[in-house]
C-alpha cells in the first residue's frame, strides 16, 4: 500500500457528486489505484447522505431557541455563583463567629450565665437537678445547636 | 397614598427585549444549519443508535452554538461542528462498550446498527468496520469536501499526518466494500 495521493483525485470526487464521467478519467479511474478506491468510498458515503436527504429534520428554530435558553440559563447561573458561594458558607461563617467569640471572651460568657442561672427561678430549678460546673456549657451548647439550626434553615430557604 | 407614575424612558431609547449571548443570530444559524445538518445526521447516523440521532444533531448543534467557535468562518465552524459529533459518537461507542452483549449476537446485527433505508446493507456494515476516527475523516474529506487543515482541526490531529490516515482510512473501507488494490 502506498499513501501517494493521485492529482485527478478531486476530478473523481467531482464526477462521483455530479454523476458526469468523461471519457478520459473514467479511464483512469479504472487504472489508477488510488482513483478506484476514492470512487468507491466516495460512492459509498454518497448513497448514505442520498438515503438521509429523504427524513425531516428538527427545525433549525427550535435547536436556536433551545440554544438561547441554555446559554441564558448558563450565564445567569455564572452571575448567581459568588451569591450562592456566599450562601453556603453562612453556617460556617456563623459558627467560626460564635467559636471566636467564646475563645476571646469566653470568661465574660460563663459568668454571666453563672449569674443567670443564681439568679432566675428557671436557671436555679436546672441548677437543683444538673451539677452547677456542666449548666453554662450545657447552655452554650444548645444555643450554638439552635444557631446552626437556624442557620441550616435559612440556607434550605435561600435555596428554594 | 402617593399615586405611583410612570417611569419616562429618554426618547429614542431601545432596550434590548431578549439579547442572546450566542455568538449566531438566528438567521446565519438557519443558513448554516441548512447548508450542514443533512450530512452532519447521515454522519451521526453510523456512530449512533437510530432513536438517538436527531437528539445527538440538536445536541451538538447547541454545543456549538453556546461556544465563541460559533463566530469563526464557515469551514472552522463546520470542523468543530464535526468535532464536537465525533466526541458525541466516541461517547456513544465507549457507552456501548460497557454494555452487556448477548451470546452469539455480532455487534453488526444490534438494532441499533441498522442500515438507514436506502442505504446498501454492505456499505452500512463496511462503514461500522472504521474507527470513529476514521469515518469522520473520510467523512469530512469526501463528504464535505474539508481541507487537510479542517480535517486536522476538527480531529485534533497534525495537519502533515492527515495525508497519511486519511489514505490508510480510504483503503481500509475500499477493502471492506470489496474493492482492493
Amino acid at each position: 500500500m502506498h499513501d501517494d495521493p493521485c492529482p485527478r483525485e478531486s476530478e473523481v470526487l467531482r464526477a462521483v457528486e455530479e454523476g458526469l464521467w468523461p471519457a478520459d478519467l473514467r479511464s483512469h479511474a479504472t487504472a489508477c489505484e488510488a482513483c478506484r478506491e476514492v470512487e468507491a468510498v466516495a460512492s459509498a458515503l454518497r448513497e448514505v447522505v442520498d438515503a438521509e436527504a429523504a427524513l425531516p429534520l428538527p427545525a433549525a428554530g427550535d435547536v436556536w431557541w433551545r440554544a438561547a435558553w441554555l446559554a441564558r440559563r448558563e450565564a445567569r447561573e455564572r452571575a448567581l455563583k459568588p451569591i450562592d458561594t456566599l450562601e453556603r458558607s453562612e453556617p460556617i461563617v456563623a459558627i467560626v463567629a460564635i467559636v471566636a467569640v467564646l475563645v476571646m471572651r469566653g470568661d465574660l460568657v460563663l459568668q454571666t450565665m453563672a449569674r443567670w442561672l443564681s439568679l432566675d427561678g428557671g436557671g436555679q430549678a436546672l441548677a437543683a437537678v444538673m451539677p452547677a460546673a456542666i449548666l453554662p456549657f450545657l447552655l452554650i451548647g444548645l444555643a450554638l445547636g439552635g444557631v446552626v439550626i437556624l442557620v441550616g434553615l435559612g440556607a434550605v430557604m435561600a435555596n428554594d | 397614598m402617593h399615586p405611583v407614575s410612570a417611569p419616562s424612558w429618554p426618547a429614542g431609547l431601545v432596550v434590548p427585549e431578549h439579547a442572546t449571548p450566542l455568538a449566531l443570530d438566528e438567521a446565519e444559524f438557519q443558513a448554516f444549519y441548512d447548508a450542514t445538518a443533512g450530512r452532519l445526521r447521515a454522519y451521526l447516523r453510523r456512530s449512533l443508535p437510530a432513536e438517538a440521532v436527531d437528539d445527538a444533531v440538536q445536541e451538538a448543534y447547541m454545543r456549538l452554538l453556546r461556544t465563541p467557535h460559533a463566530a469563526l468562518p464557515q469551514d472552522e465552524r463546520r470542523a468543530y461542528l464535526y468535532r464536537i459529533a465525533a466526541n458525541l459518537a466516541n461517547d456513544a461507542w465507549r457507552a456501548k462498550r460497557k454494555e452487556p452483549q448477548a451470546d452469539g449476537v455480532a455487534p453488526d446485527d444490534l438494532p441499533a446498527r441498522a442500515a438507514a433505508a436506502g442505504t446498501r446493507l454492505d456499505v452500512t456494515r463496511a462503514l461500522d468496520r472504521l474507527r470513529v476516527q476514521e469515518r469522520t475523516m473520510l467523512w469530512l474529506a469526501y463528504v464535505e469536501q474539508a481541507s487537510h487543515r479542517e480535517i486536522a482541526s476538527a480531529l485534533d490531529v497534525k495537519e502533515g499526518s492527515v495525508r497519511v490516515l486519511l489514505s490508510r482510512a480510504r483503503h481500509k473501507l475500499a477493502a471492506a466494500l470489496g474493492v482492493s488494490r
